[in-house]
């Protein structure tokens, strides 16, 4: 009997995991697609730092930090960043998230934009310094297109949170 | 030391050693890795039938809500057609002309054979200082990494990354884009290269001209194909207007693509091509 109720358990985490996939995958095609949401006021749309937060909030660390390497796999098909940075810096953000943010922040929806933002930010200082220094773009310009990245993704972010929120209540259910 | 031999500490130690490997691999081969090509592999036929749909969408309510929009825009080419007809007319008596010259000067004409690809485009992409796409054929069809990437009406950009079934493209303006080009008017040579300022008006830039240059607005812009890397002669584009640098002791031209970038649906990839001389 024991066995088979740890079985009903990996069974439901690996349900939940692929669930996470689908869901990350579901956003990246959307914000991705032409015609979809792949040119909002001139930026396409991001959600899945937010994403990534949500699950880490979740599901702790190595979730969050396995979650973020895949996101930024996806992230670096239609990207011409480096394969593998967006997925370095995303997978930091998981594991940061589940580990750190969680001592400090809620699990709740303002704690996940909170977090999604800060890492769009962060990644627009990366990025702007990058370019500033490698390509004498002003700082401020690319810092800003960060920033309109950050504005039309709150709304789908929020959108993600929820949609992690009801995958990992369906699936953390213990069966007796 | 604790630190050292904790489970997060590995996992973490784990996941940057997998990310820095694919960075490596990526920076060292310039191709995707397995595990992204892959994925997109899966993701990319489903996002072309995402646009599709999004395109059908699109399509069927704006009949509703364009169509005044829609009947001004007809209108208004078929005044072009008009204008292209007489201009057509024009050019035919040009290239008459031209051939002869060829012919009267000894000069070969150069013969161009492209291989194109039509490719369906999947998705673009709209970062803070780039403009891309990723088309929807890769290795399987022959296209190769550097290949064109052009319309009917000019060039695209070229193939930055390919995948067995898909590729990404850098556009014209992506401010990663360079290449030499010529003024079609006065055969002058100039750098043609994406810009961040420009490129929220989709347009991009001549840079470091003299301040006595002779462009003037109206002008096209075309390939020079020098080094082989773009076919000759491809329009990148018209310029709108010249502006002065900062510095003011050079000029630099704002140039509009042929085709709107953001808007193109499918785009031609040009496998192979032959410059004689």
């Amino acid at each position: 009997m024991m066995r088979d109720f740890t079985l009903t358990i990996d069974k439901k985490k690996a349900a939940k995991a692929l669930g996470y996939l689908l869901c990350l995958t579901a956003f990246y095609i959307l914000s991705s697609a032409r015609g979809v949401l792949s040119d909002v006021n001139y930026a396409t749309v991001n959600a899945l730092p937010f994403l990534v937060a949500a699950i880490a909030f979740y599901d702790g660390p190595y979730m969050g930090g396995v979650m973020g390497v895949y996101g930024g796999l996806l992230l670096s098909i239609s990207s011409s960043t480096v394969e593998g940075a967006e997925a370095l810096g995303l997978a930091l953000f998981g594991v940061l998230c589940g580990s750190v943010g969680v001592l400090f922040m809620r699990r709740f929806l303002l704690s996940i934009l909170a977090c999604g933002s800060l890492f769009i930010t962060l990644r627009g200082i990366f990025s702007a310094t990058y370019y500033a220094l490698f390509y004498s773009i002003p700082f401020r310009s690319i810092f800003a297109g960060y920033l309109r990245i950050l504005a039309i993704s709150i709304v789908p972010g929020a959108v993600g949170y929820f949609l992690i929120k009801a995958i990992h209540r369906r699936f953390s259910e213990v069966e007796y | 030391m604790k630190l050292l031999r904790s489970r997060l500490f590995g996992f973490v130690l784990a996941i940057t050693l997998l990310c820095t490997g694919l960075m490596v691999w990526s920076a060292y081969t310039d191709r995707p890795s397995v595990l992204s090509r892959g994925l997109g592999m899966v993701v990319t036929p489903v996002q072309n039938v995402l646009s599709e749909a999004a395109q059908g969408v699109k399509d069927f309510f704006g009949y509703f809500y364009r169509y005044a929009a829609l009947e001004e825009e007809n209108a208004r080419l078929q005044a072009e057609i008009e204008q292209y007809r007489e201009m057509e007319q024009k050019y035919l008596v040009a290239i008459n002309e031209n051939t002869e010259l060829r012919q009267l000067s000894g000069l070969a004409a150069k013969h161009r054979d492209f291989t194109f690809e039509l490719c369906q485009v999947s998705s673009v992409y709209r970062g803070a200082a780039q403009v891309g796409m990723v088309l929807s054929k890769g290795s399987d069809s022959g296209i190769e990494q550097g290949d064109t990437v052009m319309t009917s009406g000019g060039l695209v950009g070229y193939v930055s990354a390919v995948g067995p079934n898909y590729s990404e493209v850098v556009t014209v303006l992506d401010i990663a884009f360079k290449a030499e080009s010529k003024i079609s008017r006065t055969r002058e040579t100039v750098i043609a290269e994406g810009d961040f300022e420009l490129l929220s008006d989709g347009c991009f830039k001549l840079s470091y001209l003299p301040t006595d240059c002779n462009i003037q607005e109206k002008d096209l812009v075309e390939t020079s194909g020098y080094a082989g890397i773009y076919p000759q002669g491809l329009i990148l584009g018209r310029v709108r207007e010249l502006r002065r640098d900062a510095s003011g002791l050079t000029k630099y031209a704002v140039v509009e693509p042929v085709d709107e970038i953001t808007e193109l649906k499918w785009v031609y990839v040009v496998k192979d091509f032959e410059v004689v001389e």
